[in-house]
C-alpha cells in the first residue's frame, strides 16, 4: 500500500485534464446558444414548444386529420397534409424567428420564436 | 500493489459485505444532505468502492460495484426505472477506470486523482446516456456545471480517502501491512 501524503504530480494532471475537457465542453456548448429559436405549433386546441436544434418528426391532430412536421437540421418543414391545396407543404422550410407556416383546413399553425439577430432589420421578418 | 496468494484466490465474503453495507449506508447518508439541482451527488459511496480498490481482488472488486449500483438502485427506489440505467452505466465506466488506473498508475496516482477520473467517467457516461434516452442534445447544457460540481466534490472525496489511507489501520491489516 502506498503512503503518500498530500496530491501527486500525477493527481495534479487528472485535476487538469478533467477541469480542462471541462472547460473545453463549456466552450463547446455554450457557444451559440445566444440564437437558439424555438419551434411552437398549434393545432386541436393545443400547443407543443420543440427546440430548433432537436431533430423532431412529430403529428399534429386536427379536424381532417393529422399534418405531419418534420423539425431537421435547424429548420420546420410540413412534408405531408391532408388540406385540399396543401400550401401549407408548398411554403416550404421555415427557420428564422418571426416565420411561419399555417394549414388552415387542418388549424395547424407552425411558428418560429427567438431572439433575433442584432444585423437583422425589420424587414427581414416582413418578408 | 496488493497481491492475492494462491489461498486467497476465494471470494473473501466479509470484506466485500462490509464495504459494500459501507457503500448502502453512506448512500443512505448521502440522501439526507440537501442538493442544489437533482442529479447532482456527491458520492460518498464511491469512498467504499476507492478502498475496494486497495484491498479486493479484480472479481471480488467487480462483485463489491455490483452490489452498490443494486443496492443504490434499492435504497433510492429507482431499482426498476430509467434512472437505473444512469446510475447502472456511471458506476460501472467509473469502476472499469478506476480499476485500471489503479493498476496501471497506481504508482503515480494517489486515490485524488482517481476519484477525480472516476467521477469525470461517471458523469460523463450519465450525460451521455441522457442525451441518448432522455434528453436529446439539450442534455449537454448541463454538463458544465454537473461536471464542474463532480469534480469538487470528486477531489475532496479523494483527499478524504488519501488521509483514510494513509492512517487507517484497518486497511493497513487488510492490504497486507506497511508499504
Amino acid at each position: 500500500m502506498r503512503k503518500r501524503k498530500g496530491i501527486t504530480a500525477a493527481d495534479w494532471a487528472a485535476i487538469v485534464i478533467v477541469a480542462l475537457s471541462i472547460a473545453l465542453l463549456s466552450m463547446q456548448v455554450y457557444r451559440d446558444t445566444g440564437n437558439d429559436s424555438q419551434v411552437v405549433i398549434e393545432g386541436g386546441g393545443e400547443m407543443w414548444v420543440y427546440s430548433l436544434d432537436t431533430d423532431v418528426h412529430t403529428h399534429i391532430p386536427g379536424p381532417l386529420s393529422e399534418t405531419e412536421v418534420i423539425i431537421q437540421d435547424g429548420s420546420v418543414h410540413i412534408p405531408a397534409s391532408p388540406c385540399r391545396d396543401k400550401i401549407c407543404i408548398s411554403m416550404g422550410q421555415i427557420s428564422r424567428p418571426g416565420q411561419w407556416i399555417i394549414c388552415l383546413p387542418n388549424d395547424v399553425f407552425v411558428r418560429v420564436e427567438g431572439v433575433e439577430a442584432e444585423d437583422r432589420e425589420v424587414d427581414d421578418v416582413a418578408f | 500493489m496488493m497481491s492475492l496468494s494462491k489461498e486467497q484466490q476465494n471470494i473473501r465474503v466479509t470484506e466485500i459485505a462490509l464495504l459494500g453495507a459501507f457503500a448502502l449506508f453512506l448512500s443512505t447518508i448521502e440522501m439526507v444532505i440537501p442538493r442544489p439541482l437533482p442529479y447532482m451527488r456527491i458520492g460518498l459511496a464511491n469512498l467504499s468502492v476507492m478502498l475496494g480498490l486497495a484491498m479486493l481482488s479484480t472479481r471480488e472488486y467487480f462483485l463489491l460495484v455490483l452490489l452498490k449500483i443494486l443496492g443504490q438502485g434499492i435504497i433510492h427506489g429507482t431499482l426498476f426505472s430509467y434512472v437505473f440505467l444512469f446510475s447502472l452505466g456511471g458506476s460501472s465506466v467509473s469502476a472499469l477506470g478506476m480499476l485500471l488506473l489503479y493498476r496501471c498508475l497506481g504508482r503515480q496516482l494517489s486515490f485524488i486523482g482517481i476519484s477525480v477520473s472516476g467521477a469525470f467517467l461517471s458523469n460523463l457516461m450519465q450525460i451521455t446516456l441522457a442525451r441518448l434516452i432522455l434528453f436529446g442534445r439539450s442534455a449537454w447544457l448541463i454538463a458544465p456545471p454537473f461536471l464542474a460540481v463532480g469534480l469538487v466534490t470528486s477531489v475532496i472525496l479523494g483527499l478524504f480517502a488519501q488521509q483514510f489511507s494513509i492512517r487507517s489501520r484497518w486497511l493497513a491489516a487488510k492490504t497486507g501491512g506497511a508499504g
